[in-house]
């Protein structure tokens, strides 16, 4: 099983090999224009540095000329490449505009479009991320898809015209989940990185294209120069050519294994190869594959779920993915006509390793990063039954604000809350607010915060003004009831954690604690406050039983019982521990888990806090609220 | 200029193997050291409800109390004994003691379980069936916990012992580490009771 913490160390790996080979290249580039240079000069006979007695063909290699190149060359590159990447950084958006996507929303009237966004919810609930905007490239009728963005939090999903229209749901989600595993592997940061680094390597190379192209249409009187400029075009191309294969190189040998990955991970994640499967026969039979028109999907092609360019540079070693069929072939030898599992609780609760009232702690950190098929069929079952009038505020801006207000409404008819929102909202969301009121109050409990990851999309559309008004309102109702209750401020942290991304400066994750002592107190506030939570008579052993998962707990004088810890130095906390290194934070929400299930027992505000927790610290965890075999309020 | 370089480089090269094998018996001793923090965890769980349960059958069973006084004693030696484990985990003496103290208490709380089976006003007090349940539950942890330890020290003492390893683990006085048995089946068949 891929781990989701391991694989996001490896990426890093990936990332630092990548940085080493695309230097490399960039070594090698240089050389050769360096010695290029050598050479044209020594013709056009200028003399610099080589005797005209000791004239040789190919001039001696000096370090000072070879270092000066290197300066210029790599300059050049390295200011493409930090440009691409600065523009990346807006995060999968970018190149999805790019690329020439148009975002769906509900407001479509289609319904293949309405099914493809149900697809996705559905998948990104089950697995615990946030739901990522989807776009389609309505020109393209090849059939393809994608997914770009740095981090799960900032991931985007893609579809060509012709993916939309030739899918049924089995088969459209055999590829999202195909493009989830991706997100969810780590794949994407490394791809998009990959991106910049071609883009400044192709740089030369297309330059060098411009100026043999320019000068074909300038006079004749220019001849001498003509000539000139086009040795250095043809200069440029030959090694800027050089760096393109290298990149592609590159490119396609990282990408190749990971698309077997992602298919794997895709029937891990359904159980039902035989969808993955017949959408991949369905591109094999349809006239134009998946191959995609757009010129600039050239430096991006490896982040399509098909290969989406034919011709000699995109087969053989230079592919970027798997050919076809076999592809197929070894979608045919997983798991055979598998039967969709029983939406039993039993079922849930054996994921989450509840089983029979023994909790096993050691089960959630297994969860993390995964898609059960069972929390797919759970998520499935728990959409379905949410009544319609509550699913359609959810996916509108106004309803999803009205819904929310609503979620931090006590149940007692008049409330001081009820109050401040008399006062402070206007008449149409009241209306909203009481209309939805009957719904909320018949449903599950359990369903809260799935509830907030169904409105967040909606929530992406706000200005950054309404979205502070709405945190402003959001805090003013929580303490209107006089103390804070820790099922609000698990809504709440889940809220601020999804809608931070798209709010505020792009953040891109540094994970610079990897050792215990650095985030030590952190951890103990934290725990502290799980153990409170969870055992309040036997916190000291809850927090024992956590704490000790840390490696080197013991040599830092662990306190005996649990401190108590203001909500606000919990934030903090949970600040700090965000920048963790990624297998310090599986340790982290191993422990957390382990204080949490020290009792056997998960009450639904433990449930909900330790998936506010791991949410915060930027880990996908899938709902298991409905496993929680026993609960006390 | 040749040979001078091949001997550089071949110390080199064993000078890298041997921080390698260091690093490695370091890390695999830390941790099975925390692999047994969590066994002190659930020990220590296990010793502070011990009271409570006596308490809770000394008002029935008060003239048992040569028993009880037993238990009370099985469990504070039991206590010394993970002290000591807790600051030497593995090494062979303390565990085999912990061992003993282990098994000590065990054999006698099980003589105290077949007792109470005399006396169904005890079995049916509700913080006794509590208080069962949580040992029960603390017990089966201890087994889970004390897998993962020795799971831990048999791939430190395996490292320790292949081929080039164990020439240089000795030098760095990495010792043996030893196994938590679990009790020996005797004591864990339930006694028969005979009348």
């Amino acid at each position: 099983m891929n781990n989701f913490f391991e694989q996001q160390d490896q990426a890093k790996r990936n990332t630092a090999l990548l940085m080493g080979l695309f230097t490399l290249a960039l070594l090698i580039i240089t050389w050769v224009m360096y010695r290029g240079f050598g050479v044209v000069w020594n013709f056009i006979g200028i003399p610099t540095y080589a005797d005209l007695e000791n004239f040789t063909f190919i001039p001696p290699f000096r370090w000072r000329g070879f270092l000066i190149t290197l300066l210029i060359v790599g300059g050049i590159i390295l200011r493409a490449t930090f440009d691409k990447l600065r523009e990346l950084r807006g995060g999968g958006k970018v190149i999805a505009e790019q690329l020439g996507g148009e975002l769906l929303t509900y407001d479509y009237r289609d319904p293949k479009v309405r099914q493809l966004l149900n697809v996705v919810e559905e998948m990104a609930i089950a697995s615990g991320i946030a739901v990522p905007p989807v776009y389609i490239l309505y020109q393209e009728t090849g059939i393809n898809a994608f997914a770009a963005g740095f981090t799960p939090q900032d991931a985007v999903i893609g579809v060509t015209r012709g993916c939309l229209e030739a899918f049924d749901r089995d088969q459209m989600q055999g590829v999202i989940g195909h493009e989830f595993s991706h997100i969810l592997n780590g794949d994407m940061g490394l791809n998009l990185r990959l991106i910049g680094a071609l883009h400044g390597l192709m740089f030369i190379y297309v330059t060098g294209r411009t100026f043999c192209g320019n000068h074909r249409s300038f006079s004749l009187s220019h001849r001498q120069g003509f000539f000139e400029s086009e040795i250095l075009g043809l200069l440029l191309i030959i090694s800027g050519g050089l760096g393109v294969l290298l990149g592609r190189l590159l490119q396609s040998a990282v990408s190749r294994q990971r698309e077997f990955l992602a298919d794997a991970s895709a029937v891990q994640f359904t159980r039902n190869p035989q969808g993955l499967a017949a959408a991949l026969n369905i591109i094999r039979t349809h006239p134009g594959h998946a191959r995609i028109r757009t010129p600039r999907a050239e430096a991006a092609s490896h982040l399509f779920f098909g290969a989406a360019f034919q011709g000699f540079f995109a087969s053989g070693w230079f592919a970027t993915h798997p050919p076809l069929g076999e592809r197929i072939r070894r979608l045919g030898g997983q798991a055979q006509g598998q039967d969709r599992p029983q939406r039993s609780r039993d079922a849930m609760a054996g994921v989450m390793g509840l089983q029979g009232g023994q909790a096993q702690p050691e089960k959630v950190i297994t969860t993390i990063g995964q898609i059960s098929p069972q929390a797919l069929s759970s998520t499935t079952a728990l959409l379905a039954g949410l009544p319609p009038q509550l699913r359609a505020a959810a996916r509108e801006p106004e309803g999803a604000i009205a819904l929310l207000y609503s979620l931090f409404l006590p149940e007692a008819p008049e409330n001081p809350q009820w109050g401040h929102l008399q006062n402070t909202e206007t008449p149409e969301r009241l209306a909203q607010i009481q209309a939805l009121q009957p719904d909320l109050a018949q449903l599950n409990p359990l369903t809260r915060l799935p509830l907030v990851d169904l409105i967040v999309p909606a929530l992406r559309n706000l200005t950054p003004e309404q979205c502070r008004q709405l945190f402003n309102q959001i805090k003013a109702l929580s303490q209107a009831g006089g103390t804070v209750t820790l099922s609000n401020y698990a809504l709440y942290l889940v809220l601020l954690y999804r809608l931070r991304p798209y709010f505020g400066k792009p953040r891109s994750p540094s994970h610079q604690y990897s050792q215990l002592v650095q985030i030590w107190q952190p951890c103990l506030t934290v725990l502290s406050a799980l153990a409170r939570v969870s055992s309040p008579k036997t916190g000291a052993y809850a927090l024992s039983n956590g704490l000790m998962r840390l490696p080197g707990a013991s040599k830092l004088n662990p306190p005996k019982e649990p401190m108590a810890a203001s909500l606000n130095a919990v934030s903090q906390s949970l600040k700090t521990l965000e920048q963790a290194s990624p297998q310090l934070k599986r340790q982290i929400i191993d422990a957390c888990a382990h204080t949490v299930l020290a009792d056997g027992n998960v009450s639904r505000l433990e449930a909900e806090l330790l998936r506010a927790v791991v949410i915060a610290l930027d880990c996908p965890m899938p709902p298991f609220l409905e496993a929680a075999t026993r609960h006390r309020d | 200029m040749a040979p001078f370089l091949i001997v550089i480089g071949a110390i080199a090269l064993f000078i890298f193997v041997l921080v390698n094998i260091y690093n490695t018996l370091v890390t695999l001793r830390k941790r099975y050291e925390n692999a047994y923090a969590q066994i002190d965890v659930q020990l220590r769980r296990r010793y502070d409800l011990i009271p409570n349960l006596v308490e809770t059958v000394k008002g029935y069973m008060a003239h048992e109390r040569e028993t009880l006084e037993a238990v009370i004693q099985a469990r504070n030696a039991a206590i010394r004994a993970n002290e000591r484990a807790a600051n030497a985990p593995g090494d062979p003496r303390a565990m085999q003691n912990l061992e003993n103290a282990e098994n000590a208490l065990t054999g006698v709380l099980s003589h105290l379980f077949a007792l109470s089976e005399a006396y169904p006003d005890l079995k049916a007090n509700q913080s006794m069936m509590e208080l069962m349940e949580e040992l029960r539950s603390t017990e089966n942890r201890i087994a889970f916990a004390r897998q993962a330890f020795n799971d831990s020290v048999t791939l430190y003492n395996t490292k320790r012992e292949i081929f080039p390893n164990n020439l240089i683990a000795e030098t760095f006085n990495f010792k043996n580490a030893e196994l938590l048995a679990g009790a020996p089946p005797e004591i864990q068949a339930p006694p028969q009771i005979s009348f």
